[in-house]
């Protein structure tokens, strides 16, 4: 039953999985698009050029963050569009069904991950290090392949929700920004709505992948 | 209305030795009339000009500011928030920094050059004892919190001793960013010429303590500054002596003197500049904490250098070592890793939800 929700899955995400594995594989590759030998540059370009390494990492979680804001969407598009008749046809209970999506979508997930690897290791290859500096594309896949996971869950949890539970998170939101407001207006320094944006994406938050070095090159 | 009349002063004023001199009783009793008149209105002008200096005054009249113990008069025309916020942010950041102890602070009110009346501030029970700092601040400055802070950071250097007070960098109790700051040391640190610098750059621990003015040698100039360098800091001076000109000439001996004796030459006792040496107390605050970089402008024995391991419990070379990769890393201790901790989290948070949307038996 798994190959047959993971074939669905991949004919509804089939482009975004290659679009996807595309950037994924060139971001690593723009860090080096400036050139390769480095081993004999003098420190201020060395340093200028760490400084283009970390610009272009701070893309990466951006690109985990869309990542699974479409492939968490898109792996219940085509029960939505269906009404959920293919899967209440299917002899397995709702949470074993959901685990096969899960599954199915978060191995299409590690197509761009692997992407990511091969792009990060070519670049690596590609250039010439000076000493003291170091590349880190291991690293930098496997947080890509974290953060992406979560973002995945999260928004496959969100997509998965009912309209109660989704009016709920509105809701919820909406009453942060409102909170804001009068809090504003009676002169208040507290924030309701950053709070809870540091305290997602803040270690131990959820979101705490998400910040922090991205850099494939560094020190 | 006010026009005519002062105009009518001033023709009477011009006027009147002709007027008199020849005039009937009558006319002289009304120019004598007029005379009072005048007399009058000047001191009517002189009441206004003096209740509107008072209402000046009164609204320049200082009003006090406080933040934990930082303490700041401002002219009274600073708005509430305005007043909040300033010393709120200059108290912030000097808590963030640490260099300046609470006792210190304590002991001091700024004063800001455009406040009247601080007389009375002074004398109130809390501020008694305090000592005045000037604080050359224009209102509405946005830099105004950074500036405060500044300025008692400055105050708290002059209050050193000598060795302290040569050392400490102009620059520091600035607002310090890692990308903007941090940055500009390690340019310097790379641009540097100075045969210290060269080899601090190089990795000599040596090097980065003469560099930095934390050597401990008898002669530090001879120390730190070769006579090469002495020349090719000179080659562009304008003003030629004769010591110059040995100096210029071969004569080892001049150049020393010549920088001992008049450092207004550009040459500084410390080739290091401010720069650096800012970078070097940013450094012991983010790896051994505010009260060590406290204790070592507290401490009052010896050279800055033994200060300075005194404070941090490591010898002077390990830590000019690891100042020196701090700064040409630009201030980044970490490496790119991702921490168990953070690992742990994403995969507990990603398990969580995933189990929270597969827990649910409603279909939509």
């Amino acid at each position: 039953m798994f190959r047959q929700v993971l074939s669905q899955q991949w004919v509804s995400l089939r482009v975004a999985v290659l679009v996807f594995v595309v950037i994924s594989f060139a971001v690593p590759l723009l860090t080096v698009v400036y050139g390769g030998g480095l081993a004999d540059t003098d420190l201020p370009r060395v340093a200028m050029w760490l400084d283009g390494s970390e610009r272009i990492g701070v893309l990466l979680p951006g690109i985990a963050l869309m990542l699974g804001v479409f492939f968490g969407l898109g792996v219940w598009q085509p029960d939505q569009v269906g009404k959920h008749v293919y899967a209440l046809a299917l002899p397995v209970s709702r949470w074993r069904y959901s685990l096969l999506r899960f599954t199915a979508g978060a191995l299409l997930l590690a197509a761009p991950v692997a992407a990511l690897g091969v792009g990060s290791f070519v670049a690596t290859w590609a250039v010439d290090l000076p000493s003291g500096v170091h590349a880190y594309p291991a690293q930098l896949t496997f947080r890509f392949a974290l953060a992406s996971l979560v973002c995945f869950a999260m928004m496959f949890a969100l997509a998965s929700a009912t309209r109660r539970v989704a009016l709920w998170l509105f809701g919820a939101l909406g009453g942060m920004l409102l909170a804001d407001l009068l809090l504003a207006a009676f002169g208040s320094s507290f924030d309701v709505t950053p709070t809870v944006i540091m305290a997602l994406v803040m270690f131990p938050g959820p979101l705490s992948i998400l910040t922090g070095r991205w850099a494939l090159f560094d020190v | 209305m006010c026009r005519y009349r002062w105009s009518l002063l001033v023709a009477m004023f011009v006027a009147l030795p002709g007027l008199l001199h020849g005039q009937s009783g009558a006319e002289r009793a009304r120019l004598r009339g007029l005379l009072a008149r005048a007399d009058s209105l000047w001191a009517l002008r002189a009441a206004q000009d003096s209740a509107a200096a008072q209402l000046v005054r009164a609204g320049r009249r200082a009003r006090l500011w406080t933040d934990g113990d930082v303490a700041v008069a401002l002219w009274g025309g600073v708005s509430s928030g305005a007043g909040d916020s300033l010393v709120a942010v200059a108290a912030s950041q000097l808590r963030e920094f640490g260099l300046v102890p609470v006792r210190f602070m304590r002991g001091i009110v700024m004063i800001e050059v455009n406040a009247a009346d601080t007389a009375a501030l002074r004398a109130a029970p809390a501020m008694r004892g305090r000592q005045p700092v000037l604080l050359d601040w224009v209102p509405g400055d946005f830099a105004g919190a950074a500036k405060v802070a500044y300025e008692i950071t400055r105050a708290y250097g002059l209050s050193l001793d000598s060795a302290a007070r040569v050392w400490l960098p102009s620059s520091a109790g600035e607002s310090w960013e890692l990308n903007r700051e941090g940055a500009r040391a390690t340019r310097w640190l790379v641009e540097e010429r100075t045969t210290s610098g060269t080899r601090c750059l190089a990795g000599e621990a040596g090097g980065c303590r003469r560099w930095l003015g934390l050597d401990d040698a008898a002669q530090p100039l001879s120390a730190r500054y070769s006579t090469a360098d002495i020349r090719r800091l000179l080659a562009t001076y304008r003003y030629s002596n004769a010591r110059l000109q040995a100096c210029m000439g071969g004569d080892d001996g001049s150049c020393y003197k010549l920088v001992e004796e008049n450092l207004t030459v550009g040459i500084n006792p410390i080739p290091a500049p401010d720069d650096a040496r800012n970078s070097l107390l940013h450094y012991v605050r983010a790896t051994r904490g505010a009260e060590a970089l406290q204790r070592v402008f507290e401490d009052r024995q010896g050279l800055m250098g033994a200060r300075f391991a005194r404070a941090t419990g490591q010898s002077v070379d390990s830590l000019v070592l690891g100042w020196r990769a701090w700064v040409l890393s630009r201030g980044r201790p970490e490496r790119v890793r991702t921490p168990v901790g953070e690992a742990v989290t994403a995969l507990l948070s990603a398990g969580l939800l995933t189990f929270l949307a597969t827990r649910r038996q409603r279909w939509q």
